[in-house]
């Protein structure tokens, strides 16, 4: 991109041009008018947003205007039916996408600035401006909403620990939605605390990365996980000006991360944290391998079950994974507790979606566990299923409809009974060891 | 008695290796069904992995905003078409 096309109030590469502050403001200002504001009752508006903008400059454009109206912006876990059901199915919400903003976009142009009376730093600290959710044991998600104050004080640790602080306004390429918790923190609250340039698509592909990193002014922080960069090593040129890589949700192994160093030129920095607090810790595995806390928290292990305190917030939360923790106060992550699944970002529970499954029509009994880890490859699920008259890819097909499709097991299989012990339970070594059998068996027939 | 090209038959082969699809037999693959979400049920790592396999086996680099991209991706008989006109090895 041309220098000359970006001035100090930039603040976006939207489609093919750069977006500057006021422009964006314009653009908040608008959403506020023709979206937010159009009950003309206060009290009767929803209090609520769901904001299902895929583009991250859209994103931005409808959270800033629904925080500054003082609503809520709902954060959906996946765009599964079931999901965007269970959230709107709530008169309080409104749902916000990207042809309402793009509409906006199109044909807002920059307003004199005396229209504007908001400064992000004036928004209070203890005002409630998004909820997430995660999955419950039983099925139905648990909420956890955030203040404004909490997501400033996350991206600050985060922002400083990297050093960030010290980089005239570096640029964030994110793979990563900003509707999930690392996504929203590194894309939406860093532009708007620090002022990052942000590029508004969500690139895929490697050759969709280079094209994003090009098309934003250097240097570039590339927000993604170790999925995107396990695909990006295959192609081996053409990468630069990345300053440093942001990967979360899921840990970088040793050699994939020394990989994308060599080949993408760049520090491979990764991000441990989970949906209900944020980012925890950080690490560089190149140069060390275990995982250091953000100054704000502190770490305790209690009848094998971690514990995450935030002095400041006097927050304390149960963590789904077993760490060990180290004399030097790092920590080592050892696993996840048992129930607890995490593919593509997503965290899931295996009860969860075994009860998902046992509620489908004609589904007499089924169970969903966990196959054998491999580093790098995404963790891999498995379902044996009792649905008489029903075949395998029929039950596929109707989970497909109410769950996220990266927890779909493969296999499912349906059979004709499962491996109850005579106490009723169904240990895991069973259930590989029946799966085992029943491959065999669908082999030889 | 599958009614899928030699070349559908090789991509078929090839997601069912690869992707983890153990479960799905070749023969009850349809040609013209959905590959993501319903269907084969692929999700978005799939799609990575996907883009993978088409650069290692057949000399494709994918961009998701060439303008015919979902539908590249929308059967198993639309990828095969895809791949015919555009490998390089």
């Amino acid at each position: 991109m041309s220098s000359s096309q970006i001035t100090k109030k930039s603040i976006a590469w939207y489609i093919d041009h750069v977006i500057e502050q006021c422009l964006f403001e314009s653009h908040v200002a608008q959403a506020r008018i023709n979206l937010l504001q159009i009950h003309p009752n206060v009290a009767e508006r929803p209090a609520r947003v769901l904001n299902l903008c895929e583009n991250r400059y859209h994103f931005l454009v409808a959270f800033t205007a629904s925080m500054l109206e003082g609503r809520m912006t709902m954060l959906p876990a996946n765009r599964s039916e079931g999901e965007i059901t269970r959230l709107t199915n709530n008169k309080d919400v409104q749902l916000i996408n990207d042809s309402l903003i793009r509409d906006i976009c199109q044909t807002v142009e920059v307003t004199s600035s005396e229209l504007f009376t908001w400064n992000i730093r004036l928004v209070p600290t203890d005002m409630i401006v998004a909820e997430l959710y995660t999955s419950g044991s039983t099925g139905v998600p648990i909420a956890h909403q955030k203040t404004w104050g909490q997501l400033v004080s996350g991206a600050h640790q985060v922002y400083t620990r990297f050093d960030l602080d010290r980089i005239t306004r570096p640029s964030i390429v994110a793979t990563v939605p900003p509707q999930h918790m690392f996504g929203f923190e590194m894309s939406i609250i860093f532009p708007l605390v620090y002022g990052v340039f942000i590029h508004h698509d969500q690139p895929f592909y490697p050759l969709d990365i280079q094209r994003a990193i090009n098309e934003v002014p250097a240097p570039c922080i590339l927000v993604t996980t170790p999925t995107h960069l396990k695909a990006c090593i295959t192609l081996e040129h053409d990468w630069k000006n990345i300053e440093q890589i942001i990967s979360a949700t899921s840990p970088l192994s040793e050699e994939l991360a020394s990989q994308v160093e060599s080949i993408m030129y760049t520090k491979a920095k990764e991000i441990y944290g989970c949906s209900e607090v944020g980012a925890i810790a950080t690490r560089r595995v190149t140069k060390k391998p275990t995982w250091l806390l953000l100054p704000d928290f502190a770490l305790s292990v209690i009848n094998e079950t971690v514990w995450l305190n935030n002095p400041v917030t006097n927050k304390t939360t149960s963590l789904p994974d077993k760490l060990e923790i180290l004399s030097d106060g790092t920590f080592r992550l050892i696993g996840r507790a048992t129930d607890m699944i995490k593919i593509g970002g997503k965290r899931g529970s295996l009860a969860e979606l075994t009860a998902h499954i046992k509620y489908l029509e004609g589904v007499e009994d089924a169970v969903v566990f966990k196959l054998d880890y491999q580093e790098n490859q995404r963790e891999r699920l498995a379902a044996l299923v009792i649905a008489p008259g029903f075949s395998s890819m029929q039950v596929r097909e109707a989970l497909s409809k109410i769950i996220d499709s990266v927890f779909l097991p493969r296999p499912l299989y349906t059979v004709q009974d499962l491996p109850y012990t005579s106490s009723g339970k169904l240990p895991i070594a069973d259930l590989l060891t029946y799966l085992k059998d029943h491959k065999k068996k669908i082999k030889t027939c | 008695m599958s009614n899928l090209t030699d070349l559908e038959s090789e991509l078929g082969e090839l997601l069912i290796v690869n992707l983890n699809l153990e479960d799905i037999k070749l023969e009850d693959i349809d040609s013209e069904a959905a590959l993501f979400n319903e269907g084969l049920g692929l999700d978005s790592i799939d799609a990575l992995e996907l883009g993978m396999l088409l650069s290692t086996k057949y000399g494709i680099k994918l961009q998701s905003d060439d303008p015919d991209f979902a539908r590249i991706f929308s059967s198993l008989r639309t990828l095969a078409v895809y791949v015919e006109s555009n490998r390089t090895s």
